[in-house]
Protein backbone atom coordinates (compact mmCIF):
# COMPACT_ATOMS: atom_id res chain seq x y z
CA UNK A 1 0.00 0.00 0.00
CA UNK A 2 2.53 2.64 1.24
CA UNK A 3 4.42 1.83 -1.82
CA UNK A 4 1.70 2.05 -4.30
CA UNK A 5 1.24 5.24 -3.09
CA UNK A 6 4.65 6.53 -2.85
CA UNK A 7 4.98 5.43 -6.65
CA UNK A 8 2.29 7.53 -7.54
CA UNK A 9 3.55 10.32 -5.62
CA UNK A 10 6.99 10.49 -7.90
CA UNK A 11 5.12 12.58 -10.53
CA UNK A 12 3.69 15.15 -7.95
CA UNK A 13 7.35 14.95 -6.70
CA UNK A 14 9.28 15.94 -9.58
CA UNK A 15 6.61 18.89 -10.37
CA UNK A 16 7.14 20.04 -6.86
CA UNK A 17 10.97 20.27 -7.24
CA UNK A 18 10.67 21.76 -10.70
CA UNK A 19 8.57 24.55 -9.40
CA UNK A 20 11.37 25.08 -6.51
CA UNK A 21 12.07 29.05 -5.80
CA UNK A 22 15.31 28.39 -4.23
CA UNK A 23 18.21 26.27 -3.63
CA UNK A 24 17.22 25.15 -0.06
CA UNK A 25 13.04 25.06 -1.08
CA UNK A 26 14.78 22.11 -3.81
CA UNK A 27 16.42 20.47 -1.54
CA UNK A 28 13.91 20.55 1.22
CA UNK A 29 11.48 18.85 -1.15
CA UNK A 30 13.89 16.57 -2.19
CA UNK A 31 14.53 15.57 1.07
CA UNK A 32 10.85 15.26 1.98
CA UNK A 33 10.85 12.52 -0.52
CA UNK A 34 13.95 10.85 0.12
CA UNK A 35 12.57 10.45 4.29
CA UNK A 36 10.33 8.14 3.24
CA UNK A 37 12.97 5.35 2.32
CA UNK A 38 14.77 6.22 5.54
CA UNK A 39 17.90 8.56 4.04
CA UNK A 40 18.10 11.26 6.25
CA UNK A 41 21.37 13.17 5.17
CA UNK A 42 22.33 14.65 1.68
CA UNK A 43 25.75 15.73 -0.35
CA UNK A 44 25.18 17.09 -3.80
CA UNK A 45 28.43 18.90 -5.21
CA UNK A 46 30.36 19.29 -8.02
CA UNK A 47 33.48 16.60 -8.49
CA UNK A 48 36.35 19.40 -8.93
CA UNK A 49 40.04 18.71 -8.11
CA UNK A 50 40.33 20.53 -5.08
CA UNK A 51 43.68 22.31 -5.98
CA UNK A 52 42.24 23.85 -8.85
CA UNK A 53 40.54 27.24 -8.57
CA UNK A 54 37.52 26.69 -9.71
CA UNK A 55 37.26 24.20 -6.93
CA UNK A 56 36.40 26.91 -4.59
CA UNK A 57 33.08 27.49 -6.90
CA UNK A 58 31.86 24.32 -7.17
CA UNK A 59 28.18 23.50 -6.14
CA UNK A 60 27.87 21.83 -3.13
CA UNK A 61 25.09 21.55 -0.74
CA UNK A 62 24.89 19.01 2.30
CA UNK A 63 23.56 18.41 5.78
CA UNK A 64 25.83 16.14 6.51
CA UNK A 65 27.57 16.48 10.06
CA UNK A 66 29.92 19.46 9.62
CA UNK A 67 33.01 17.77 10.90
CA UNK A 68 32.95 14.95 8.72
CA UNK A 69 32.38 17.35 5.84
CA UNK A 70 35.40 19.69 6.79
CA UNK A 71 37.32 16.31 6.74
CA UNK A 72 36.30 15.21 3.58
CA UNK A 73 36.58 18.52 1.61
CA UNK A 74 40.18 19.25 3.35
CA UNK A 75 43.52 19.07 1.49
CA UNK A 76 43.77 15.91 -0.81
CA UNK A 77 41.12 13.85 0.76
CA UNK A 78 38.18 14.26 -1.73
CA UNK A 79 40.61 12.83 -4.58
CA UNK A 80 40.91 9.35 -2.44
CA UNK A 81 37.39 9.40 -1.45
CA UNK A 82 36.19 5.91 -2.97
CA UNK A 83 32.54 7.40 -3.00
CA UNK A 84 34.07 10.04 -5.28
CA UNK A 85 36.53 7.33 -7.18
CA UNK A 86 33.41 4.88 -7.95
CA UNK A 87 31.65 7.85 -9.15
CA UNK A 88 34.07 8.78 -11.94
CA UNK A 89 34.00 5.42 -13.15
CA UNK A 90 30.10 4.47 -13.13
CA UNK A 91 28.09 5.83 -14.96
CA UNK A 92 25.31 4.57 -13.02
CA UNK A 93 23.50 4.60 -9.46
CA UNK A 94 25.56 2.77 -7.12
CA UNK A 95 25.50 1.85 -3.63
CA UNK A 96 28.20 2.52 -0.41
CA UNK A 97 28.59 -1.03 -0.49
CA UNK A 98 30.06 -1.42 -3.97
CA UNK A 99 32.45 1.37 -3.27
CA UNK A 100 33.62 -0.05 -0.53
CA UNK A 101 34.23 -3.18 -1.78
CA UNK A 102 36.60 -1.39 -4.34
CA UNK A 103 38.22 1.07 -1.69
CA UNK A 104 41.72 1.72 -0.86
CA UNK A 105 43.02 0.88 2.97
CA UNK A 106 42.92 4.96 3.17
CA UNK A 107 39.40 4.72 1.37
CA UNK A 108 37.94 1.79 3.70
CA UNK A 109 38.87 4.25 7.03
CA UNK A 110 36.84 7.57 4.91
CA UNK A 111 34.43 5.11 4.81
CA UNK A 112 34.02 3.73 8.47
CA UNK A 113 34.58 7.33 9.88
CA UNK A 114 31.06 8.27 7.98
CA UNK A 115 29.34 5.15 9.17
CA UNK A 116 30.52 6.58 12.92
CA UNK A 117 27.64 9.52 11.87
CA UNK A 118 25.24 7.12 11.18
CA UNK A 119 26.07 7.57 7.17
CA UNK A 120 26.21 3.68 6.92
CA UNK A 121 24.19 2.97 4.24
CA UNK A 122 24.00 5.34 1.33
CA UNK A 123 23.52 5.15 -2.73
CA UNK A 124 25.09 7.64 -5.21
CA UNK A 125 23.36 9.11 -8.51
CA UNK A 126 26.57 10.11 -10.65
CA UNK A 127 25.65 13.29 -12.60
CA UNK A 128 27.09 13.20 -15.92
CA UNK A 129 25.43 16.34 -18.35
CA UNK A 130 27.68 16.28 -21.18
CA UNK A 131 29.35 19.93 -21.56
CA UNK A 132 29.36 20.62 -17.04
CA UNK A 133 31.48 19.52 -14.91
CA UNK A 134 30.96 15.96 -13.13
CA UNK A 135 28.68 15.97 -9.95
CA UNK A 136 26.51 13.64 -8.21
CA UNK A 137 24.21 13.44 -5.49
CA UNK A 138 24.61 11.17 -2.07
CA UNK A 139 22.25 10.48 0.02
CA UNK A 140 22.59 8.13 3.30
CA UNK A 141 21.29 6.83 6.49
CA UNK A 142 20.35 4.02 8.62
CA UNK A 143 18.12 1.11 8.48
CA UNK A 144 17.20 2.21 4.56
CA UNK A 145 14.53 -0.21 2.87
CA UNK A 146 14.76 0.63 -1.06
CA UNK A 147 13.39 -1.63 -3.80
CA UNK A 148 14.99 -1.75 -7.10
CA UNK A 149 11.44 0.31 -8.27
CA UNK A 150 12.11 2.93 -5.49
CA UNK A 151 15.62 3.69 -6.07
CA UNK A 152 14.62 4.21 -9.62
CA UNK A 153 12.17 7.06 -8.56
CA UNK A 154 14.91 8.24 -6.26
CA UNK A 155 16.73 8.45 -9.38
CA UNK A 156 14.33 10.87 -11.07
CA UNK A 157 14.10 12.52 -8.23
CA UNK A 158 17.69 13.29 -8.14
CA UNK A 159 18.24 13.97 -11.81
CA UNK A 160 15.77 16.88 -11.26
CA UNK A 161 16.75 18.20 -7.57
CA UNK A 162 20.21 18.09 -9.41
CA UNK A 163 19.07 19.75 -12.38
CA UNK A 164 17.40 22.41 -10.37
CA UNK A 165 20.08 23.16 -8.15
CA UNK A 166 22.88 23.65 -10.97
CA UNK A 167 20.30 26.57 -12.24
CA UNK A 168 20.36 28.46 -9.25
CA UNK A 169 23.87 27.78 -9.19
CA UNK A 170 26.06 30.74 -10.86
CA UNK A 171 27.95 29.02 -14.47
CA UNK A 172 32.11 28.72 -14.27
CA UNK A 173 33.58 32.52 -15.13
CA UNK A 174 34.42 32.45 -18.38
CA UNK A 175 35.40 35.99 -18.68
CA UNK A 176 39.21 35.70 -18.02
CA UNK A 177 39.05 32.68 -20.56
CA UNK A 178 41.79 33.41 -23.82
CA UNK A 179 41.00 31.56 -26.75
CA UNK A 180 43.64 29.58 -27.46
CA UNK A 181 44.58 29.69 -31.33
CA UNK A 182 44.35 26.46 -33.86
CA UNK A 183 48.11 26.43 -33.80
CA UNK A 184 48.33 26.02 -29.83
CA UNK A 185 45.87 23.66 -30.18
CA UNK A 186 47.75 21.60 -31.95
CA UNK A 187 51.02 21.90 -30.28
CA UNK A 188 49.30 20.75 -27.37
CA UNK A 189 47.42 17.90 -29.07
CA UNK A 190 50.98 16.44 -29.95
CA UNK A 191 52.12 17.62 -26.40
CA UNK A 192 49.41 15.37 -24.37
CA UNK A 193 50.46 12.42 -26.36
CA UNK A 194 53.59 12.66 -25.50
CA UNK A 195 55.33 14.26 -28.39
CA UNK A 196 58.27 16.12 -27.75
CA UNK A 197 58.99 19.93 -29.39
CA UNK A 198 60.97 18.42 -32.12
CA UNK A 199 58.67 15.75 -33.04
CA UNK A 200 56.12 18.29 -33.16
CA UNK A 201 58.07 20.34 -35.31
CA UNK A 202 58.33 17.37 -38.07
CA UNK A 203 54.73 16.63 -37.81
CA UNK A 204 53.35 19.90 -38.22
CA UNK A 205 56.31 21.26 -40.62
CA UNK A 206 57.17 24.59 -38.92
CA UNK A 207 60.48 25.10 -36.72
CA UNK A 208 60.85 23.54 -33.12
CA UNK A 209 61.30 27.37 -31.95
CA UNK A 210 57.60 28.23 -33.22
CA UNK A 211 56.51 25.24 -31.39
CA UNK A 212 57.92 25.98 -27.99
CA UNK A 213 56.96 29.45 -28.71
CA UNK A 214 53.24 28.23 -28.87
CA UNK A 215 53.47 26.07 -26.22
CA UNK A 216 54.46 28.76 -23.89
CA UNK A 217 51.76 31.00 -25.35
CA UNK A 218 49.48 28.07 -24.53
CA UNK A 219 50.93 27.80 -20.66
CA UNK A 220 50.57 31.21 -20.21
CA UNK A 221 46.85 31.59 -21.13
CA UNK A 222 45.72 28.61 -19.55
CA UNK A 223 47.83 30.07 -16.16
CA UNK A 224 49.67 26.74 -16.49
CA UNK A 225 53.16 26.46 -14.74
CA UNK A 226 54.26 23.57 -16.77
CA UNK A 227 53.25 21.95 -20.35
CA UNK A 228 51.54 18.92 -18.54
CA UNK A 229 49.44 21.20 -16.45
CA UNK A 230 48.57 23.31 -19.82
CA UNK A 231 47.22 19.77 -21.37
CA UNK A 232 45.30 19.07 -18.37
CA UNK A 233 43.74 22.08 -18.02
CA UNK A 234 42.92 21.75 -22.23
CA UNK A 235 41.66 18.79 -21.44
CA UNK A 236 39.11 19.95 -18.96
CA UNK A 237 37.52 22.86 -20.51
CA UNK A 238 37.08 20.90 -23.69
CA UNK A 239 39.71 22.57 -25.37
CA UNK A 240 41.78 19.29 -26.92
CA UNK A 241 40.00 16.18 -27.45
CA UNK A 242 41.05 14.17 -24.16
CA UNK B 1 23.54 25.52 -40.76
CA UNK B 2 20.94 23.20 -39.92
CA UNK B 3 18.60 21.83 -43.01
CA UNK B 4 14.94 20.88 -42.46
CA UNK B 5 14.15 17.78 -44.63
CA UNK B 6 10.21 17.17 -44.71
CA UNK B 7 8.73 14.80 -46.71
CA UNK B 8 8.04 16.28 -50.04
CA UNK B 9 11.56 17.81 -50.38
CA UNK B 10 13.63 14.44 -49.97
CA UNK B 11 14.28 14.03 -53.32
CA UNK B 12 16.06 17.52 -53.73
CA UNK B 13 18.50 16.36 -50.89
CA UNK B 14 19.22 12.19 -51.57
CA UNK B 15 23.11 12.90 -51.30
CA UNK B 16 22.71 14.82 -47.95
CA UNK B 17 20.49 12.27 -46.69
CA UNK B 18 22.39 9.58 -47.46
CA UNK B 19 25.49 11.41 -45.81
CA UNK B 20 23.08 11.59 -42.96
CA UNK B 21 22.66 7.75 -42.75
CA UNK B 22 25.77 7.01 -42.89
CA UNK B 23 26.79 9.20 -39.89
CA UNK B 24 23.83 7.58 -38.09
CA UNK B 25 25.44 4.06 -38.74
CA UNK B 26 28.95 5.49 -37.68
CA UNK B 27 27.70 6.33 -34.37
CA UNK B 28 25.05 4.27 -33.24
CA UNK B 29 27.19 1.28 -34.55
CA UNK B 30 30.81 2.14 -34.30
CA UNK B 31 29.94 4.71 -31.41
CA UNK B 32 27.13 3.23 -29.25
CA UNK B 33 27.81 -0.74 -30.60
CA UNK B 34 24.35 -1.16 -30.80
CA UNK B 35 23.72 -4.37 -32.06
CA UNK B 36 20.84 -5.43 -34.70
CA UNK B 37 19.99 -8.86 -36.38
CA UNK B 38 19.41 -7.24 -39.56
CA UNK B 39 22.08 -3.86 -39.74
CA UNK B 40 23.15 -2.57 -42.99
CA UNK B 41 26.90 -2.38 -43.11
CA UNK B 42 27.25 0.96 -44.51
CA UNK B 43 23.92 2.99 -43.59
CA UNK B 44 21.31 3.30 -40.56
CA UNK B 45 18.19 2.91 -41.59
CA UNK B 46 14.76 1.24 -39.45
CA UNK B 47 10.84 1.09 -39.82
CA UNK B 48 10.77 4.39 -38.08
CA UNK B 49 12.32 6.52 -41.22
CA UNK B 50 8.59 6.52 -42.80
CA UNK B 51 6.59 8.63 -45.09
CA UNK B 52 6.40 11.34 -42.23
CA UNK B 53 9.47 11.13 -40.85
CA UNK B 54 10.76 14.72 -41.12
CA UNK B 55 14.62 15.20 -40.56
CA UNK B 56 16.78 18.23 -39.39
CA UNK B 57 20.76 17.72 -40.53
CA UNK B 58 23.68 19.92 -39.63
CA UNK B 59 25.74 20.04 -42.65
CA UNK B 60 28.88 21.60 -42.49
CA UNK B 61 29.60 23.25 -45.40
CA UNK B 62 33.59 23.39 -45.20
CA UNK B 63 33.95 20.00 -45.21
CA UNK B 64 30.79 19.33 -47.33
CA UNK B 65 29.09 16.70 -45.07
CA UNK B 66 26.33 15.87 -42.37
CA UNK B 67 28.02 16.31 -38.69
CA UNK B 68 24.99 16.11 -37.23
CA UNK B 69 21.21 14.64 -37.51
CA UNK B 70 18.14 13.79 -35.65
CA UNK B 71 14.50 12.75 -36.95
CA UNK B 72 11.19 13.92 -35.83
CA UNK B 73 8.21 11.57 -36.42
CA UNK B 74 4.62 12.01 -35.30
CA UNK B 75 3.14 10.30 -31.92
CA UNK B 76 -0.01 9.98 -34.16
CA UNK B 77 1.24 7.36 -35.88
CA UNK B 78 3.37 3.94 -34.55
CA UNK B 79 6.94 5.50 -33.05
CA UNK B 80 9.49 4.58 -31.15
CA UNK B 81 8.58 5.25 -27.50
CA UNK B 82 4.97 3.22 -28.12
CA UNK B 83 6.02 0.52 -30.25
CA UNK B 84 9.41 -0.48 -28.84
CA UNK B 85 9.07 0.51 -25.08
CA UNK B 86 5.93 1.37 -23.95
CA UNK B 87 6.20 -1.79 -20.95
CA UNK B 88 9.11 0.70 -19.62
CA UNK B 89 6.50 4.00 -19.51
CA UNK B 90 5.56 2.56 -16.24
CA UNK B 91 4.61 6.31 -14.88
CA UNK B 92 2.37 7.59 -18.38
CA UNK B 93 1.15 5.98 -21.14
CA UNK B 94 3.14 7.22 -24.31
CA UNK B 95 1.49 10.09 -25.79
CA UNK B 96 -0.57 9.93 -29.10
CA UNK B 97 -0.86 13.69 -30.07
CA UNK B 98 -0.99 15.85 -33.10
CA UNK B 99 1.23 18.33 -31.05
CA UNK B 100 3.49 15.94 -29.25
CA UNK B 101 6.59 14.37 -31.83
CA UNK B 102 8.95 12.16 -31.13
CA UNK B 103 12.58 12.97 -31.37
CA UNK B 104 14.95 10.10 -31.59
CA UNK B 105 18.77 8.88 -33.86
CA UNK B 106 20.00 12.55 -32.35
CA UNK B 107 23.55 11.75 -33.73
CA UNK B 108 26.74 13.95 -33.47
CA UNK B 109 29.36 13.09 -35.21
CA UNK B 110 32.92 12.13 -33.67
CA UNK B 111 35.11 13.18 -36.40
CA UNK B 112 35.63 16.59 -34.88
CA UNK B 113 38.52 18.18 -33.91
CA UNK B 114 37.46 18.43 -30.00
CA UNK B 115 35.17 18.41 -27.54
CA UNK B 116 34.22 21.77 -27.30
CA UNK B 117 33.08 22.02 -30.97
CA UNK B 118 31.16 18.86 -30.52
CA UNK B 119 29.25 20.36 -28.34
CA UNK B 120 28.71 23.65 -29.84
CA UNK B 121 27.11 21.43 -32.49
CA UNK B 122 24.93 19.57 -30.17
CA UNK B 123 23.85 22.61 -28.30
CA UNK B 124 23.32 24.02 -32.37
CA UNK B 125 21.07 21.07 -33.19
CA UNK B 126 19.29 21.24 -29.50
CA UNK B 127 18.45 24.79 -30.27
CA UNK B 128 17.68 23.57 -33.94
CA UNK B 129 15.43 21.13 -33.04
CA UNK B 130 13.45 23.41 -30.84
CA UNK B 131 13.01 26.50 -33.09
CA UNK B 132 11.76 24.40 -35.98
CA UNK B 133 9.13 22.84 -33.27
CA UNK B 134 8.07 26.00 -32.20
CA UNK B 135 7.82 27.66 -35.49
CA UNK B 136 5.72 24.54 -36.97
CA UNK B 137 3.15 24.50 -33.57
CA UNK B 138 4.79 21.49 -32.02
CA UNK B 139 4.52 21.88 -28.55
CA UNK B 140 6.55 18.77 -27.13
CA UNK B 141 9.00 16.65 -28.57
CA UNK B 142 8.59 12.75 -26.75
CA UNK B 143 12.59 10.41 -26.65
CA UNK B 144 14.06 7.94 -24.88
CA UNK B 145 17.51 8.30 -23.62
CA UNK B 146 20.05 8.06 -21.00
CA UNK B 147 20.43 10.40 -17.79
CA UNK B 148 23.09 12.02 -18.91
CA UNK B 149 20.81 13.54 -21.93
CA UNK B 150 17.91 13.86 -20.04
CA UNK B 151 19.66 16.22 -17.87
CA UNK B 152 21.31 18.14 -20.97
CA UNK B 153 17.15 18.14 -21.79
CA UNK B 154 16.26 19.36 -18.38
CA UNK B 155 18.29 22.32 -18.83
CA UNK B 156 16.55 23.42 -21.57
CA UNK B 157 13.27 22.82 -20.72
CA UNK B 158 10.21 21.31 -18.54
CA UNK B 159 10.28 17.21 -18.91
CA UNK B 160 8.30 14.47 -17.30
CA UNK B 161 9.38 11.16 -17.31
CA UNK B 162 7.34 8.42 -18.89
CA UNK B 163 8.74 6.07 -17.28
CA UNK B 164 11.54 5.32 -14.25
CA UNK B 165 15.47 4.99 -15.44
CA UNK B 166 15.53 1.32 -16.49
CA UNK B 167 18.56 -0.79 -17.13
CA UNK B 168 19.07 -2.08 -20.58
CA UNK B 169 21.33 -5.41 -19.58
CA UNK B 170 21.80 -5.17 -23.57
CA UNK B 171 22.79 -2.62 -24.02
CA UNK B 172 24.10 -2.17 -20.35
CA UNK B 173 23.27 1.35 -20.05
CA UNK B 174 20.13 3.02 -18.56
CA UNK B 175 17.25 4.32 -20.69
CA UNK B 176 14.53 6.88 -19.87
CA UNK B 177 11.63 7.66 -21.38
CA UNK B 178 10.12 11.42 -21.40
CA UNK B 179 8.44 14.31 -22.72
CA UNK B 180 9.10 18.23 -22.58
CA UNK B 181 7.63 21.13 -23.13
CA UNK B 182 9.34 23.47 -26.15
CA UNK B 183 8.42 26.86 -26.00
CA UNK B 184 10.21 29.63 -26.79
CA UNK B 185 12.33 30.01 -23.05
CA UNK B 186 13.59 26.44 -24.80
CA UNK B 187 14.78 28.52 -27.76
CA UNK B 188 16.34 31.17 -26.03
CA UNK B 189 17.69 28.77 -22.72
CA UNK B 190 19.27 26.33 -25.91
CA UNK B 191 20.75 29.39 -27.90
CA UNK B 192 22.56 30.78 -24.96
CA UNK B 193 24.81 27.66 -24.63
CA UNK B 194 26.22 29.11 -28.06
CA UNK B 195 29.28 30.48 -28.87
CA UNK B 196 26.89 33.08 -30.86
CA UNK B 197 23.74 33.21 -29.32
CA UNK B 198 22.58 35.50 -32.60
CA UNK B 199 23.70 32.85 -35.38
CA UNK B 200 21.10 31.90 -38.16
CA UNK B 201 20.50 28.28 -37.54
CA UNK B 202 17.91 26.53 -39.68
CA UNK B 203 17.00 26.49 -43.38
CA UNK B 204 14.25 25.00 -45.29
CA UNK B 205 15.31 23.19 -48.16
CA UNK B 206 12.78 24.26 -51.14
CA UNK B 207 9.95 26.80 -50.80
CA UNK B 208 7.97 24.18 -51.13
CA UNK B 209 8.37 23.27 -47.48
CA UNK B 210 7.87 26.73 -45.91
CA UNK B 211 10.08 28.47 -44.44
CA UNK B 212 9.02 28.90 -40.31
CA UNK B 213 9.55 32.15 -39.18
CA UNK B 214 12.25 32.45 -37.05
CA UNK B 215 12.58 36.34 -36.69
CA UNK B 216 10.01 36.21 -34.25
CA UNK B 217 13.11 34.73 -31.79
CA UNK B 218 15.22 38.18 -32.58
CA UNK B 219 12.24 40.14 -32.06
CA UNK B 220 11.80 38.14 -28.24
CA UNK B 221 15.10 38.39 -27.13
CA UNK B 222 15.69 42.35 -28.35
CA UNK B 223 12.55 42.70 -26.36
Amino acid sequence: MEQGRIHADILGTLKSIDTAQSADDTLARYILFVRRFGFSNFLVSQIIHPLRPEAKKAMMHSNWPSELLNKRFEGMNLVHDPVVKYAMACKFRFSWDDAYSHASRFGKLMMDEAKEHKLGEGYTFPMRRPGAPLGGISIGGEGIDVSPQDLSEIELASLHCYSKLESFHPPFPKANRKDLSPQEVDVLHFASVGKSAWETSRIMAISEAAVKDALKRARSKLDAVNTVQACTTAIVRDLIVP
Amino acid sequence: MILIIPPQVRDLVRDRLRQMFVLRHDVCFEQWRWRFPNQNDEIDIDDFDTEETIYLVYVDTDRDDVIGCCRLNPTTSPYMVSELWSERCNLQPPPRDPSVWESSRFCISRNLSSKREYMEIMWRMCAGVCEYCVAVGIKKIAWYTGPAFYQTINSLMPVEPLGTPYFDEKDQDTYIAGTGLVDEQAVLAARRNLQNPNVQLTYAVSPLAGRPDFDQFKKKEAA
